[in-house]
């Protein structure tokens, strides 16, 4: 199974600050949902930017497919930008409300210049490049017709839905999820984690998420990494880390998950 | 006699939607009542409606009496009459207590307004009540918070600090709207679990708003579940949880289950 992202002995500070990030070592393989497990100031959101390649390693370095991420070499940038996408967690920051959903969901491909491969002549680039946004808006369960309206004319699971249908309108091969459903209700929160693991298995995607929530974790990843302060404290099978926790931090964190009562 | 007393509240906004339509629930002394809803259930609106702190663009119709010795009609009230009650009668924590406290004010000097002015005291015996709040809410460092801004303490801290300020007046009613949302989950159960010592050292009753059934079954177990603007079920949490009636209430348990089973199905090793 071929390794898509990797981490080697990266550190992260801004400027001369205290370090976010010490000496991390992970590694996501294909077809294998990685969970990003810490609470607030723990780091697994600079973690995931890093991974996104929007933050770059104050040392240590990022592999892409076994091959030194550098960003200023614009070709692989550009295979970068495609293969990797990112969902945020709130879709009402993160849809710029003055855009239809077809602008939105075709920006990806418009500005990796997927367009100019995939026809001819700007006509036959606009077919397709409608062709894709309808398939994917069909993928996150929209229908066509979603693509002339606006963002406010959505709920919150359906704008999750229609960024979501962005990171996969080129077809990458890593989607990063920054806590994708802390912003929505229980019974949309289960339809979308139901949503991303139907995506993962149908369209070869890898879904590395950032959550504080265990159970949207335990739903949706195979491993798991805590992180606690920066540092990799536990990382291995979700099974393992769930149900035999080896660090205190990941102990008391699962300590204090509330439970329904039988 | 109830401490709150709730019947028909109607919100309606200036546009003329109903956002919260014929609520009614009641709480005794020392009761607790746990209210659960999702976005746009009127969950909050509510709570506001019942301390009197609606917006005046929104229209309250109804009865909210608060007070169990000498119910008084908060609805319509003058804010000179309301001043007297909150926080003596009833008091309020919200989700966020970075946006609760004021950021240009240290915490000791907060928490010292609503002391000196319900149990007139200042000096010396003020600076060690405020030392005793802050320890109450088991704060381990009281002279440094005192001393410190809302921005430079930590999220649990700073909602540690609220609850102090909500529990100053004594209130025989405390409003807790989604007081551990915004908190990590080693804090949430804290926090949960210092609100549930206090409230039964203090013998409070609480009306304890959430949207997480995980977390409500924590601190109650009878409950009102909203949904929008309507009381769509109401009762012991666990006779709902075991036999939801409403379509909706049947959803949100089940999929609160999905998640809840989750975990142990990841444990086991799907």
């Amino acid at each position: 199974m071929t390794t898509l992202l990797q981490t080697k002995d990266l550190n992260f500070s801004y400027r001369t600050a205290t370090p976010i990030l010490k000496n991390i070592n992970v590694a996501i393989t294909e077809g294998v949902n990685v969970g990003l497990v810490g609470e607030s100031g723990s780091g697994k959101s600079t973690l995931l930017r890093l991974l996104l390649g929007i933050l770059k390693p104050t040392t240590g370095e990022i592999l892409f497919e076994e091959e030194k991420l550098s960003l200023d070499d614009k070709s692989q940038a550009k295979i970068f930008r495609s293969q990797v996408q990112v969902v945020f967690q709130d879709p009402y920051s993160s849809l710029d409300p003055r855009q239809r959903i077809d602008r939105l969901i075709a920006e990806p491909l418009i500005s990796l210049g997927l367009n100019e491969k995939n026809g001819s002549d700007k006509k036959a680039q606009n077919t397709w490049v409608t062709e894709q946004v309808v398939s994917a808006l069909e993928a996150v369960g929209l229908s066509a017709d979603s693509a002339k309206r606006y963002p406010d004319e959505f709920s919150g699971g359906q704008r999750q839905r229609i960024a979501i249908a962005r990171a996969i309108v080129c077809k990458p091969r890593v989607l990063l999820a920054d806590e994708p459903v802390s912003a929505l209700d229980v019974t949309t929160r289960v339809h979308i984690i139901e949503l991303l693991r139907d995506l993962g298995l149908m369209h070869n995607l890898t879904i590395v998420t950032v959550s504080h929530d265990l159970a949207v974790v335990a739903s949706l990843c195979k491993e798991t990494i805590v992180l606690e302060r920066g540092v990799v404290v536990e990382q291995g099978l979700t099974s393992q880390v769930l149900g035999a926790p080896s660090h205190p931090y990941t102990k008391k964190l699962i300590e204090s998950l509330p439970r329904l009562k039988a | 006699m109830n401490v709150l007393e709730i019947k028909n509240l109607d919100v309606t906004t200036p546009a003329g939607v109903k956002v919260v339509s014929g609520v009614s629930f009641s709480i005794a002394p020392g009761a607790r009542l746990g209210l659960i809803g999702e976005s746009g259930s009127g969950k909050s609106l509510t709570a506001l409606a019942v301390i009197g702190l609606l917006s005046s663009q929104l229209k309250a119709s109804g009865s909210v009496l608060l007070g169990d010795l000498n119910p008084q009609e908060i609805l319509g009230a003058p804010e000179r009459m309301l001043n007297t009650i909150r926080g003596k009668v009833a008091s309020i924590i919200f989700q966020e207590p970075l946006t609760a406290l004021d950021p240009l004010m240290k915490i000791g000097r907060q928490l010292a307004e609503p002391l000196r002015r319900h149990q007139a005291i200042s000096g010396d015996a003020l600076e060690s009540a405020i030392i005793e709040a802050l320890t109450e809410v088991r704060i381990t460092n009281p002279a440094r918070i005192a001393q410190s801004f809302p921005h430079q303490i930590s999220g649990g801290e700073r909602q540690r600090a609220a609850i102090a300020m909500a529990l100053a007046c004594q209130p025989s009613l405390l409003i807790a709207d989604e007081p551990t949302t915004a908190l990590d989950v080693t804090v949430q159960s804290e926090v949960l679990a210092l609100l549930d010592s206090i409230v039964s050292e203090r013998n409070m009753a609480l009306l304890f708003i959430s949207h997480d059934l995980a977390v409500v079954g924590q601190i109650t177990d009878t409950v009102v579940v909203l949904k929008d603007g309507f009381v769509v079920e109401s009762g012991s949490l666990q006779e709902i949880m075991a036999n939801p009636k409403h379509p909706y209430t049947q959803d949100l348990v089940k999929n609160a289950r999905v998640l809840d089973d989750a975990l142990d199905i990841a444990k086991d090793g799907k």
